[in-house]
């Protein structure tokens, strides 16, 4: 089942979301396609779109906020090499892409105000100027073995002629360069929606964002989403809000681009790993969600000299928050002004070896440093 | 008095780490108890690379707390609060923290080194270069092909002595500046790999050696003239209008072999009328498993870098001011139409934005029609024709009347597609989404038979392109 959320009601609008998490590859794998020019590590199977499609999907379903824009529609298409979801979704093949797809146009085109949401993750590659993110079953013909790839930047822009204007796309794959031998000429993916001259450029309010920068990889977890979907949900908490009137904050592109990178890169294997923008399309700064309260900001606390974290603990406003030699890698707390300390307690009481006092802590995220005098107690 | 925000984007970088050009900044007035925070100015552009007489950015804002955050094209982000006393003089001053200089050598210790060099064991200089005999200067110059009887291709410049003009050093990679003439016709895509010269660079009409500086490590070439011959680059009005200029990358032991084409802009005239310096130099580039080095091209003007910058990033949705600065750049196409063209770019991609000009749709079939060997002006102008509502367009103003290539969308897509590759990146992929959208619409009209076959053909050429051009970098970049 593909539609696994259907509360649509004609002539309101709404959210219309799909979600494609590819985990198998076996065409791809025995096809052994691009040979000498196949990415690093090939095509093996993946665990962490499945993940990524559910934890998503429950969000939607349990958070999402916009403004007089309830849920209306969720698509969902996943596979695993390992399991089956208990959303009892269909697998992704490029037909069964191509029908979703197709319908979740359909959807975004019935009112102007709708706003559509598109999530791919699994392999992706980049061939030129070209990304391109692979279906189960790519591969499988070996006529015209590239076919059963969508090219996201086309979709996109294809999409420009719906209705329904405010489309965010969130591509969650690798865009690594391929080098491309002359062994193939002309290679490209099917259409899935056929770009068209349109006349809605002047409102189109479009977000492509992309997991990894061009020709960076992107990672994921075998036990859980990946690193963008994990960064993505904790950015919904706050990290990518900007302030709106009325003591409302929202969740806008912009912010969320800059807050994304810097929590996937708190991992040690999203180093190097960097959001960015569509390079083809006109990446608007896209409001999409409100949050219920004031946002949580993701902190990261350091002392300089770092070796003085081993022995003081850390205090944030007078209270302590970690022990000695257990400061967290980062945390996340309400937007407002604070006192970092770092104490030690010794025999002769606590002695605090640096402060950093009345820091502003705002979104996307804040790195503190707390500059220790390095004195013994 | 004047509040000056210092930020330092260096610390924390890699050793090597190239600094961004440019950083927006957004100003936030905090309210009370800083609960709040409002948008004051967005979108300032700072120079980061600010020399010693160049203005530093400032921005009037009124008395209070402030939250500002820099961020730059890669992401980087600063956050500072600062607190603006009443005064005569409440605005903002943007100081980087810049690069120290690096201390001058004493000049014994550089003597005492030379004096230390000349009697090392020979088994030491394992590994040095042996120097080379130096060139005769003239193999340094402009060499016009006209006369030359041979095929001139990028792997055959007859005359030009591409072994002598490399160093082992530098693993024998050169660099040669070219000068070319546009296809009279569209390249066609069935040819062999013979025409790569061709679809690249069209006819080449003049090469020139680039004299490589910098470690071996990082060598680089730097002009500011295309071609250091007048008489074959022609007036500074002609720019955009005649020749096209590109680097060539090669290696040459013994044979010439060509390994990247940039294309490259002529002679770059900057704000403040000098001519900037446009570079060419090496970087690591990962493709599969494998680390290549890789031909950059970059222009030194910051007008331009950070417009490319975050052109390349997708990210100028932000920033009011880098339209404004680009509407301005396009306005200013008759002393530079290749900046121009790169605001066309970020203006075509916007559309309509609160502060856009009325006219500036008119200044891009301008750009288009008159700079007739830039292909990047004819790209944009069909994206308008196809993507602008008919409003918009039915005011624009077409000179010559029936010889104008630019009265409909296919005359001015294969008009692109005839002067070759663009200069940006960006052009390649408007120009491919320009070509199937024409396609699909001629595809079923069996009047326009010949069109679409000559579509087609057109579009195979442009995906040649795409598969070829590196798509790390804002200038056309091919792998040969």
């Amino acid at each position: 089942m593909a539609l696994i959320f259907d509360k649509r009601q004609p002539g309101e609008p709404g959210v219309h979301v799909v979600l494609i998490g590819v985990g198998q590859f076996a065409h791809a794998r025995v096809a052994d396609l691009l040979e000498a020019d196949a990415p690093r590590g090939g095509f093996p199977n993946l665990e962490t779109p499945l993940h990524s499609v559910e934890a998503f999907a429950k969000w939607l379903m349990d958070e999402l906020n916009v403004a007089d824009t309830p849920l209306h529609t969720i698509r969902a298409l996943g596979s695993s090499a390992s399991r089956s979801s208990p959303l009892g979704l269909l697998t992704p093949t490029f037909t069964n892409i191509a029908n979703d797809v197709g319908d979740w146009a359909d959807d975004v085109d019935t009112d102007e105000d709708n706003l559509a949401i598109f999530y791919f993750c699994g392999h992706g590659l980049r061939i030129g100027d070209t990304q391109f993110l692979l279906a189960e079953d790519f591969g499988a013909n070996p006529r015209a073995p590239f076919e059963n790839a969508i090219e996201p930047e086309e979709l996109a822009n294809a999409m420009r002629k719906v209705q329904g204007h405010r489309q965010l796309f969130l591509i969650d794959a690798c865009s690594t360069e391929v080098r491309f031998s002359e062994k193939y000429k002309n290679v490209r993916t099917r259409t899935i929606v056929q770009e068209t001259k349109n006349e809605n450029l002047a409102k189109s309010e479009q977000c492509l964002l992309r997991a990894s920068k061009l020709g960076t990889r992107a990672f994921g977890s075998k036990s859980g989403p990946s690193l963008f979907m994990g960064a993505f949900l904790r950015a919904m908490n706050g990290a990518g809000a900007v302030s709106a009137p009325g003591q409302k904050w929202v969740i806008k592109a912009d912010m969320l681009r800059m807050a994304l990178s810097w929590l996937i890169q708190l991992r040690p294997e999203g180093y190097g790993q960097e959001v960015s923008y569509g390079g083809g399309t006109l990446s608007s700064n896209l409001p999409f969600h409100v949050l219920p309260g004031k946002p949580l900001v993701p902190v990261r606390v350091s002392c300089d000299p770092s070796d003085i974290e081993a022995i003081s603990a850390l205090h944030v406003d007078s209270a302590e928050h970690s022990k000695a030699g257990n400061w967290p890698s980062s945390f996340d707390i309400v937007r407002q002004s604070y006192d970092f300390e770092a104490i030690e307690a010794t025999s002769s009481g606590p002695h605090v070896h640096g402060q950093a006092l009345e820091e502003i802590v705002a979104p996307p995220y804040v790195d503190v440093s707390i500059r220790c005098s390095g004195e013994n107690p | 008095m004047t509040t000056t925000v210092e930020f330092d984007f260096i610390t924390g970088q890699p050793a090597g780490a190239r600094l961004p050009r440019v950083a927006l900044a957004d100003i936030f007035e905090l309210g009370r108890d800083n609960g709040e925070e409002r948008l004051a100015v967005g979108g300032v552009v700072v120079n980061l690379r600010r020399r010693g007489s160049e203005r530093p950015t400032r921005v009037e804002v009124k008395p209070g707390a402030f939250l500002i955050r820099l961020r730059t094209p890669e992401g980087q982000l600063l956050m500072k609060r600062v607190y603006v006393q009443p005064s005569d003089d409440t605005s903002l001053v943007f100081l980087p923290k810049q690069l120290s200089e690096k201390p001058e050598k004493p000049r014994a210790q550089i003597q005492k080194s030379a004096a230390q060099r000349s009697v090392v064991p020979s088994i030491l200089l394992d590994g040095f270069e042996e120097k080379k005999p130096t060139v005769p200067r003239e193999w340094w110059s402009a060499l016009p092909m006209a006369r030359t009887e041979e095929p001139i291709t990028i792997a055959n410049l007859p005359g030009f002595h591409a072994s002598e003009l490399v160093q082992s050093k530098h693993d024998f990679v050169g660099i040669a500046r070219l000068q070319a003439e546009a296809l009279r016709e569209i390249p066609s895509p069935d040819s062999v790999s013979d025409s790569v010269t061709a679809k690249l660079v069209g006819e080449i009409a003049a090469v020139q050696g680039a004299k490589l500086h910098g470690t071996k490590d990082a060598p680089f070439a730097k002009w500011k003239t295309p071609l250091r011959d007048k008489r074959l680059v022609g007036d500074k009005s002609q720019e955009g209008k005649g020749s096209r200029y590109f680097s060539l990358s090669y290696r040459a032991e013994g044979e010439l072999n060509p390994i990247q084409v940039a294309c490259v802009p002529g002679r770059w005239v900057r704000r403040d009328g000098n001519l900037a310096d446009v570079y060419a130099d090496y970087y690591e580039r990962s493709v599969g498993n494998i680390s290549t080095r890789s031909l950059r091209v970059e222009v030194d003007d910051p007008d331009l870098g950070g417009l490319l910058d975050f052109l390349q990033q997708g990210d100028l949705g932000g920033s009011a001011r880098m339209l404004s600065n680009a509407t301005e750049l396009l306005y200013r196409k008759w002393s530079n139409p290749y900046a121009s063209a790169a605001a066309g770019y970020v203006l075509v991609q916007v559309g309509d934005w609160p502060g856009a000009h009325g006219n500036w749709r008119q200044w891009i079939l301008n750009l288009a029609y008159r700079y007739s060997s830039l292909p990047d002006g004819a790209i944009l102008f069909t994206t308008l024709l196809l993507q602008g509502s008919t409003d918009d367009l039915k005011n624009l103003h077409y000179e010559h009347g029936g010889e104008n290539p630019f009265r409909n969308a296919v005359t001015a897509a294969l008009e692109a597609v005839r002067r070759g590759p663009p200069l940006f990146r960006h052009g390649i992929k408007m120009m491919a989404t320009n070509l199937a959208i024409l396609e699909s619409e001629t595809k079923n009209q069996a009047a326009d038979e010949q069109t679409y076959r000559t579509l087609k053909a057109a579009s195979r050429y442009v995906r040649e392109l795409s598969l070829r051009v590196d798509p790390n970098q804002p200038f056309c970049v091919f792998d040969v």
